[in-house]
């Protein structure tokens, strides 16, 4: 969060729910990369000097947002197949947003995504299994992450070509490799 | 005629030139509140005489302006926020007040925010139509405010204070600040660049920066400028990240003119950031002048990668 006023009443919780909301009913019409500021401020009815006593920059309204997005409940799922279920659903859930992210997506917006992808994951083995990230997870981790991240953002830059579903199963069954690790 | 209408005519019928405090009896006997105008310091300007129990009222007429504790429950009310997010008039309601109040912005020529006016509802609860009929005194306000050369001053010296400030990274708290930024923005487009230009290498007899800086306002009225630290500063705008040279094209004459040279930051969009991008403007004026005397602009962008 940015710097500034941390007295978080509930205006300032409005302020900021108005602008995820604004973000991603932004995220629904235009690429990220073309989303503006003003263009925030507009949607979500404030002004600019609000929009930076609340956050940094876009990206960081981005961080942010990504966590609020629909979600299926985690529910049981304690494995890294259910933790790739659960972004999957996501993925569909959010195909739009998704694809305006990552259509001619830059460095720090594909680090966002990373992050989110991975801490996802993390969430799903850590609480499920209740226990804490060793070098196991944190590679397995890492990979699917960046493998995910990779696949979605190839399906997007090739406009979803036809062949993406025996693709798909090619990807479920290179994750089953890794999947396999995780069980040794 | 109905009373509505019949407030507006009255209100409408109040003629600018006989001074502020005019404005504010005359809109005081019709609105049956009384108003005040501040300053951009919450300094009181004019009031209407009234006695009253509110204690906010009260704090403007016996020290004639409003204390750090009372600032900082309008901070923790977000007050500040919702006048900047607001247009012209804020409706304040608020339990924590004991009375309703409604905000107008007041302006100068050049679209700098000066203070605002505040109308308290102390006599009678506000009717649906009072915001409407506010707004149209503050109307007026502004024109009585915009025909004053004391309050041009003042405005243009507020801003430069508050440029000195974000460049001074004198801000401690945003919270404060968010109405007053709120007000730098007024008139500038969404991609923001900093310029410094050096006016040493000029004819002596006009190194005014400040006889300079109004010339530069009257060519190009589009930009923001303040007097820094020995330079101009101008706080460009566009809706575009590339910078089009044409959009200086009204300022070149004048630099050429001059023998002055120009140099202009990276660009940003938050003013808080106005710091950096003003040590970018600084860097780039001075790598320019050191390494390439023929040309006026010098930009960082280019020589980011000599510096």
């Amino acid at each position: 969060m940015a710097a500034g006023n941390q007295n978080k009443d509930l205006r300032a919780l409005k302020t900021e729910k108005a602008l995820r909301s604004a973000m991603t009913i932004l995220l629904n019409k235009k690429n990220f990369n073309k989303i503006t500021i003003t263009d925030l401020c507009a949607e979500a009815m404030i002004c600019r000097a609000t929009f930076y006593a609340h956050y940094i920059d876009k990206y960081d309204l981005l961080k942010h947002s990504l966590k609020h997005l629909d979600w299926e409940d985690i529910g049981k799922r304690n494995t890294y197949e259910q933790a790739e279920e659960l972004i999957n659903k996501f993925v569909q859930k959010n195909e739009t947003v998704i694809r305006n992210l990552l259509y001619d997506a830059d460095t720090e917006t594909l680090d966002i995504l990373f992050e989110f992808i991975l801490s996802t994951i993390n969430f799903v083995v850590e609480k499920g299994r209740n226990e804490k990230m060793n070098p196991k997870y944190t590679v397995l981790s890492n990979f699917y992450a960046g493998g995910m991240l990779h696949y979605f953002s190839w399906q997007v830059k090739n406009q979803f070509p036809p062949e993406v579903t025996t693709m798909n199963k090619y990807l479920y069954k290179l994750m089953g490799k890794l999947r396999d690790l995780d069980k040794e | 005629m109905n009373n509505t209408s019949d407030k507006m005519e009255q209100i409408i019928a109040i003629t600018n030139g006989k001074g502020v405090q005019y404005i504010l009896d005359e809109a005081y006997r019709i609105l049956g509140n009384p108003i005040l105008t501040h300053d951009m310091e919450y300094k009181v300007i004019a009031y209407n005489e009234n006695e009253t129990d509110d204690p906010i009222w009260n704090e403007f007429m016996t020290t004639g302006m409003v204390g750090h504790d009372r600032l900082v429950f309008y901070r923790d009310e977000c007050f500040f926020e919702m006048a900047a997010d607001a247009g012209k008039i804020t409706f304040l309601l608020s339990d924590k007040l004991k009375y309703d109040r409604l905000f107008g912005k007041l302006f100068t020529k050049d679209s700098i925010q000066i203070g605002c006016a505040c109308m308290t509802a102390t006599e009678k609860p506000f009717e649906e139509v009072d915001p409407i009929l506010f707004e149209i005194v503050c109307d007026i306000l502004n024109k009585e405010f915009c025909n004053s050369e004391l309050y041009q001053s003042y405005g243009q010296a507020y801003m430069e204070t508050l440029i000195g400030q974000l460049i001074e990274n004198n801000i401690e708290d945003i919270g404060f600040y968010i109405a007053t930024i709120e007000s730098l923005y007024i008139g500038l487009k969404s991609i923001l660049r900093v310029a410094v230009l050096d006016i040493n290498q000029c004819n002596p007899t006009y190194t005014k920066l400040t006889y300079f800086r109004d010339i530069f306002k009257q060519a190009q009225p589009d930009f923001k400028y303040a007097v820094f630290s020995n330079y101009i500063l101008i706080l460009m705008s566009s809706d575009s990240t590339i910078l089009h040279i044409e959009d200086l094209n009204k300022l070149y004459t004048l630099f050429e003119k001059n023998n002055m040279y120009i140099g202009i930051s990276d660009c940003f969009e938050n003013l808080f950031d106005l710091r950096e991008h003003y040590k970018e403007a600084i860097s780039a004026l001075n790598h320019g002048l050191k390494n390439n005397g023929r040309q006026r602009i010098f930009l960082y962008d280019e020589m980011e990668h000599f510096l």
